[in-house]
């Protein structure tokens, strides 16, 4: 799931930035404790 | 947890799962996250991290003695030895690359971490040459 997700963001960052934008383009966290 | 997410630098959305535990935070355009800050926030709000993750691009550069991830001038991260970084070792010093990568996962058996760590190291999951 994950390295779907993570080819098709590529895949769309691919199409959006011809050239090389360098950038964190997500951070993922799983959490404790959350109500 | 989402407000004080969403009320950090370059955070344009904060998406959050109650029902599996899982946030997802995207930057605005143009604009740079801050995996720290974001940990440091979440933590803040009074929930625990098992696991922090990032994706993005930039330039896998090579050092005598260890790899780093470099996003943009101010934001690097030294590579946690692994499989996948053994084989970068062997290859080109300098390549720009999109990685996913682990940058923080909670220490087993140690209860409640009262904070974040000194400093985020990054455990490379995946690479692909950048375009």
């Amino acid at each position: 799931m994950k390295q779907k997700q993570f080819l098709l963001g590529l895949a769309l960052w691919s199409l959006m930035a011809p050239g090389l934008l360098a950038q964190i383009s997500r951070v993922d966290l799983r959490v404790e404790g959350m109500t | 947890m989402q407000q004080h997410l969403q009320r950090l630098d370059g955070v344009a959305k904060a998406d959050v799962s109650l029902r599996d535990g899982h946030v997802t935070v995207y930057p605005k355009p143009d604009a740079a996250l801050d995996p720290y800050r974001i940990l440091k926030a979440t933590y803040d709000s009074g929930v625990s991290v098992a696991e922090m993750e990032m994706t993005a691009s930039g330039t896998i550069e090579r050092s005598a003695s260890a790899l780093s991830f470099r996003v943009n001038n101010r934001q690097s991260f030294m590579i946690t030895p692994n499989a996948l970084s053994e084989k970068l070792q062997a290859q080109a010093p300098d390549r720009k690359a999109a990685i996913r990568g682990r940058l923080y996962q909670k220490p087993p058996g140690s209860g409640k971490p009262k904070g974040p760590p000194a400093e985020l190291k990054l455990e490379l999951l995946e690479v692909k040459d950048a375009p």
